[in-house]
């Protein structure tokens, strides 16, 4: 017999079995039940057939000695009906029909399914030999069964890592794990390889999304820390923020839409997410814009940097309060350190008296809040579905609806005409930029969550104070460098927010080789012709 | 008459069968008693009303159980019966099954001295 490799021991004296015995003779019965018990086996009777098979249903048993002759159903009928029962199948049974008076019988019997037959005086020797041998057979099929059963859980398995998604925690397999023979040891070694790539992966996927994630928070922080000097550059050629800020809002606007539109992704919008922009556009279109008006004609330019950078810390507290992220000492220690280094930069460039006696500082910790308020709601209330460029749009349309009859009612609206031409242009430009930078924020916020998003209020500090260099021939401190490094220590210690509970495998061991020739015929042909 | 009737050793093999407990074989013996002229006068009630099926089952019992607690002439005398149903010769079923009752009282008488003497006792 073509057996696995490793067999299951058989016990040499097969003990406490549970036998049913068919006869219609109560005698016989009688004798049967005592003849079993004397073995030492649980032992059943039926009188009939069909009391047999109600029996075989309601209970389990290791064997059936079974009368052929009986009225009603007989012996012949109760084996064909257990042969068609997947149930019944493997249960042995021994045929009480001797080969000497009645070999036709025991023939038919053992052509029907049954595994052996008591012949026409038979001893306790007997019995117990044919009964004991019909009970090891099915206890190495029921072993063998289980056996084949562990094989095709193990098969499962290995199919569904290999077909891709997969967490080794989620395979259960530890019970196969823990039976000690070769098929255990093979789960074993499946289930640590399993352990090994997820941890592998996870480990790559990790460092990826570090850098991806590094390079969205210097790429925002670059990108915001233009807008300051553009604004200054602006206001150089006659602007005033408010006025400024509503054409920059339908800029980005038209500008993200456009974009959305082109590429097919304009959104419907139901209640919920019209909610969220509205709440949105309200936060960062006119709260933050409101309070920035406001706080910097109150608060020195420096110090309100220093005070913007708090947003780190308070987009952590948020996070861990509401539980939306993970929020371990690393990540605080990553976001202070950062913190740190934008701090030392600011104070040198303080005029000394900016901290004392100002009222408005306190003012000025509103905008961290709107801002680590946005970064919340970003990352926990954003409707994933709708495309990221219309978004943005939707927002910095709304905001400029709103900004819209503060304008006018402030007198502050722009008129643009041929003869501040190159307002325009800055003025388009700026909303570029504002667009992008909402963007990439947004996108940062989804790839790498909101606390680690919030360090790129330092690398805009930082790149605010490159930018004020290159644009407007601003002085910049050696001491920026360093605050550079601070802040990239800072990245590496926060750590993207990242829910890597299973992993994605991109091949397939079952494709590949399915992609062979199958026929064995065709393929030396393959071969040749390639060769 | 009682040792040519009864086959001790075939009692012997089921008293060995059964875990040698004379109580039991009493028993059996009893049951065997009590059940041996209801099987003869089925067989004949079967063969008067002509239904050889039922017939062929009696006989089928009686000689396994006279078998059993070694009453041999009844079990080959039922077994003739058996085979004469299974061939569908309901003449010489008839004919078999009118001496059954009587060869079944006596091996009943045996038996049952046999069972007084104490059997599997000694």
């Amino acid at each position: 017999m073509d057996a696995p490799d490793k067999k299951p021991s058989i016990p040499a004296e097969p003990s406490l079995a549970t036998i049913l015995v068919v006869d219609d003779s109560s005698l016989n019965r009688k004798k049967m039940r005592l003849a079993v018990k004397k073995l030492g086996h649980g032992v059943d009777v039926a009188e009939d057939g069909e009391a047999a098979l109600t029996a075989l249903h309601d209970k389990s048993y290791d064997a059936v000695l079974l009368d052929i002759v009986m009225p009603g159903i007989d012996g012949f009928d109760v084996l064909r009906t257990m042969k068609a029962d997947d149930h019944l199948r493997d249960v042995p049974v021994i045929v009480i029909s001797s080969l000497d008076d009645d070999s036709e019988s025991v023939v038919k019997a053992i052509e029907l399914g049954a595994e052996d037959f008591l012949p026409k005086a038979f001893d306790p020797v007997l019995l117990k030999a044919r009964l004991g041998a019909s009970l090891n057979k099915k206890r190495f099929r029921d072993q063998e069964r289980e056996y084949f059963r562990r094989v095709d859980r193990l098969t499962q398995a290995a199919e569904v890592v290999e077909s891709g998604e997969f967490n080794p925690a989620d395979l259960e397999l530890d019970d196969l794990i823990n039976r000690n023979d070769a098929l255990g040891r093979l789960a074993a070694v499946f289930r640590g390889m399993a352990d090994e790539i997820f941890d592998r992966e996870k480990r790559l996927r990790r460092s990826i999304q570090l850098l991806q994630g590094s390079l969205l928070v210097i790429a925002v922080g670059v990108v915001w820390g233009l807008t300051p000097s553009l604004a200054r550059l602006a206001s150089g050629l006659g602007s005033n923020p408010m006025g400024l800020a509503l054409w920059v809002n339908i800029i980005a606007a038209a500008f993200c839409l456009s974009i959305a539109a082109y590429r097919g992704k304009l959104p419907k919008l139901g209640w919920t997410e019209f909610r969220f922009f509205l709440a949105w556009a309200l936060v960062a279109g006119i709260m933050q814009r409101l309070t920035t008006f406001w706080v910097t004609q109150h608060v020195e330019a420096t110090v309100l940097s220093l005070i913007v950078t708090l947003k780190g810390l308070m987009v952590f507290a948020f996070a861990a309060a509401m539980n939306v992220e993970k929020a371990s000492p690393r990540r605080l220690l990553g976001l202070l350190v950062g913190l740190s280094g934008v701090a030392i930069v600011l104070m040198t460039r303080l005029d000394g008296n900016g901290l004392t006696g100002n009222l408005w500082l306190i003012v000025a910790l509103l905008l961290p809040l709107l801002f680590a308020i946005e970064a919340i709601l970003m990352a926990a209330k954003r409707p994933e579905h709708i495309d990221m460029f219309a978004s943005v749009g939707i927002m910095m349309l709304l905001s400029a609806i709103m900004l819209a009859p503060m304008v006018i009612y402030s007198d502050n609206l722009i008129v643009l005409s041929a003869e501040t031409a190159g307002l325009s242009a800055l003025i388009l430009l700026m909303g570029i930029v504002g667009a992008s930078s909402v963007f990439l924020a947004f996108h940062l916020v989804a790839k790498a969550g909101a606390v680690f998003a919030s360090q790129s209020a330092y690398a805009m500090t930082i790149a605010g104070i490159v930018w004020g260099m290159l644009l407007l021939n601003e002085e910049l401190s050696a001491v920026a460098w360093g605050a550079v490094i601070m802040i990239l220590i800072g990245l590496y210690l926060v750590e993207p927010d990242t829910s890597d509970e299973k992993i994605v495998l991109k091949r397939s061991f079952v494709r590949s080789r399915k992609d062979r020739p199958t026929s064995s015929g065709s393929a030396p042909q393959t071969q040749s012709t390639e060769t | 008459m009682s040792t040519e009737l009864i086959d001790k050793a075939a009692l012997t093999r089921l008293l060995t069968l059964i875990g040698d407990d004379p109580d039991d074989l009493d028993e059996l013996i009893d049951d065997y008693l009590e059940a041996a002229p209801n099987l003869a006068r089925a067989i004949l009630d079967a063969a008067e009303g002509g239904d050889i099926d039922a017939m062929r089952i009696a006989a089928h019992t009686l000689k396994s159980n006279a078998r059993d607690l070694g009453a041999t002439r009844v079990s080959e005398q039922a077994g003739a019966i058996e085979t004469a149903c299974k061939n569908g010769d309901v003449e010489a079923a008839t004919v078999l099954a009118s001496e059954i009752e009587a060869e079944a009282v006596a091996a009943n008488e045996a038996l049952s001295r046999l069972k007084d003497e104490g059997f599997g006792r000694a």
